[in-house]
């Protein structure tokens, strides 16, 4: 899709919802492109053309993604979309992306087993964050698991990722429970009731969204410890330790690419530019940061092609390196995924995550591990810090 | 438990790819790559097998190609057999069913799809090897079945006793020389065989070959 007016700017879809049970991190996605579609124009564009973009709000509702992405692609200037969280909705809008040979760029940790050539694959695969995390807690606090999650593809995958690893390192999974997305505060009792009588080494939890809040805020209330007794994550984040206070959020663990308080040049630029934009980093989350490094490099692919086209973008995509606020990361070249950092952190009281330890480079993502072994913790380049 | 283990040995697996080298093969190379399978490319298919792949895809097409099907005459142990067709036309179709196929990948190959066909193929092709066993298995036992029983007839007859006795009297033997119940019954089966031939050619004969329990 070359555009000829050389004034038209370069139109793009960007699809997180703004309401509904994800909405906390998918603001913090749609920050994060703003922001550096902001950048990008500010710097003078793309062959003197801004960036703009078409953003809809899909409500939390995985159909709506479907819909929205059909009508972003109708526009016949429009062939690139920055978006999606939960994979329920990547799966609603690739069959849509791959029918109109379009192009996505996902800023979202997920399950893997996967690969379009059409999608950019922006967040960790499990072989980035399960297998670091899971040897970091068997090492750390014991071999006995319970885990808690959200009811859709991705917690189910994610458990089943991590159950195989916790088995190998002769742990044992003892309690496993899903609650629906729109889990509400009271709903965790019964579980939290369960995990007081089982009294496991830790939790990992695969909740999601605003059920995030209410099951970290009920396991507080309930009396629970995360220094004595932590819930794991994948995915909770700073945005959802702002809303449920450092009370409830203190001694828990997340592994995630990047987290805010990090000390690179390029997150203090980062998060000086967000600040200065939204008037707080308090919702900047390693979703956020995946969005933001992917607008840039697409800016970038998009300098060397002067085209939207799919063929053309994932020609100089595969192998496409920047300089991120996490570090370096690079697209790999057969599998579409990114190389990413791997850190995990724990939550001290002030609300602040601190890096107990971090990969000492990036790791290569592995969509397709299916059941890893104890190679492939060796070869997880893991640092203690 | 089955499936975890087809899903378990994913990337353990040999695979051959036997395709003309053009997009689709590329493309089903690049995915199994990113599968994590050892995966290698021949075209045309080499005419003597030299180590054994456990998964080969093949061009299936409306007339059977030589190469392959020769391919797959020479190969001892069948490997899991997916079946790459562009078209489903009825002359294709049928050569799927010919080769015997375990599962199809259909053209033009999609990274979608692969890992599908590659786990239905699997578990196709570990049941018919289960089907298999079973079925030589119960085959044998159908066999010996039928020669105990000839074994305790030809003994009810010429010791005139009962069937238990019969049995009784293999059973004995078995454990005497250190035999199968079914070795011993078709050595009773045998020299009977023998023995009425013997019988038939010198009718006025008297004989005692037979042997007491």
């Amino acid at each position: 899709m070359t555009l000829t007016s050389s004034d038209k700017p370069w139109t793009v879809g960007v699809l997180f919802s703004q309401t509904g049970v994800t909405s906390i991190i998918e603001k913090s996605q749609l920050k994060g492109t703003l922001l550096a579609i902001e950048e990008i124009n500010e710097a003078g564009g793309i062959e003197g053309r801004d960036i703009s973009p078409v953003i809809l709000d899909p409500v939390s509702d995985v159909k709506q993604y479907r819909i929205y992405a059909e009508e972003m692609l109708a526009n016949p200037d429009l062939n690139v979309i920055f978006g999606c969280y939960m994979s329920s909705s990547r799966k609603e809008v690739l069959p849509v992306i791959e029918r109109q040979n379009g192009f996505l760029f996902y800023p979202t940790l997920y399950e893997g087993f996967e690969y379009s050539p059409n999608v950019i694959y922006g967040g960790a695969a499990p072989n980035q964050n399960s297998l670091p995390l899971a040897i970091y807690l068997l090492e750390n606090f014991g071999s006995r698991f319970y885990f808690v999650g959200s009811d859709y593809i991705y917690p189910r995958e994610s458990n089943r990722v991590m159950r195989n690893i916790v088995r190998q390192g002769g742990g044992k999974v003892v309690g496993e429970n899903y609650l629906s997305l729109d889990a509400r505060r009271e709903d965790f009792e019964w579980i939290l009731e369960d995990i007081r009588r089982v009294s496991p080494d830790v939790i990992f939890s695969t909740v999601v969204g605003m059920g995030t809040v209410n099951f970290y805020t009920a396991y507080h209330e309930s009396g629970g410890d995360g220094f004595k007794l932590p819930i794991a994550s994948l995915t909770t984040n700073e945005a959802e330790v702002a809303i449920m206070g450092r009370g409830a959020a203190a001694g828990h663990i997340t592994a995630a690419p990047y987290f805010r308080n990090i000390e690179t040049e390029e997150n203090a630029r980062f998060l000086g530019k967000y600040a200065q934009k939204f008037g707080s980093v308090e919702d900047v989350t390693s979703c956020c940061e995946a969005a933001y490094s992917q607008v840039h490099l697409f800016a970038n692919a998009l300098r060397l092609t002067g085209s939207t086209g799919a063929d053309q973008l994932r020609a100089v995509l595969r192998g496409a390196e920047f300089e991120a606020p996490q570090g370096r990361i690079k697209v790999d070249s057969d599998n579409n995924h990114t190389y990413l950092q791997s850190r995990i952190a724990r939550l001290g009281t002030d609300g602040e995550y601190r890096v107990e330890r971090e990969a000492v480079r990036a790791i290569k993502p592995d969509p397709y591990l299916a059941v890893p072994t104890l190679n492939d913790w060796a070869n997880a380049p893991i640092g203690t810090n | 438990m089955e499936h975890d283990d087809i899903i378990r040995q994913l990337r353990g697996l040999n695979v051959l790819v036997l395709h003309p080298k053009d997009g689709d093969a590329e493309e089903l190379l690049q995915q199994l790559n990113r599968i994590g399978c050892r995966a290698n490319a021949i075209w045309p298919p080499p005419s003597c097998p030299s180590d054994t792949a456990d998964l080969t895809f093949i061009e299936v097409r409306e007339k059977p190609y030589d190469g392959i099907t020769n391919y797959l005459k020479l190969t001892a142990d069948r490997p899991t057999l997916i079946g790459m067709a562009g078209y489903e036309s009825p002359s294709v179709l049928q050569n799927l069913i010919d080769l015997e196929v375990d599962s199809v990948l259909a053209k033009p190959v999609r990274p979608y799809g692969v890992l599908s066909s590659i786990i239905v193929a699997r578990r196709n092709w570990q049941q018919s090897k289960r089907n298999e066993k079973i079925i030589a298995k119960l085959k044998s036992k159908v066999e010996n079945s039928h020669k105990m029983n000839e074994a305790k007839l030809v003994l009810m007859k010429i010791h005139d006793i009962n069937e238990d006795q019969a049995y009784r009297a293999i059973r004995q033997q078995a454990m005497t020389y250190r035999k199968t119940i079914a070795e011993v019954a078709e050595s009773i089966i045998e020299s009977n065989t023998l023995l009425h031939n013997f019988v038939a050619k010198k009718a006025s004969d008297d004989d005692d070959l037979s042997e007491g329990p």
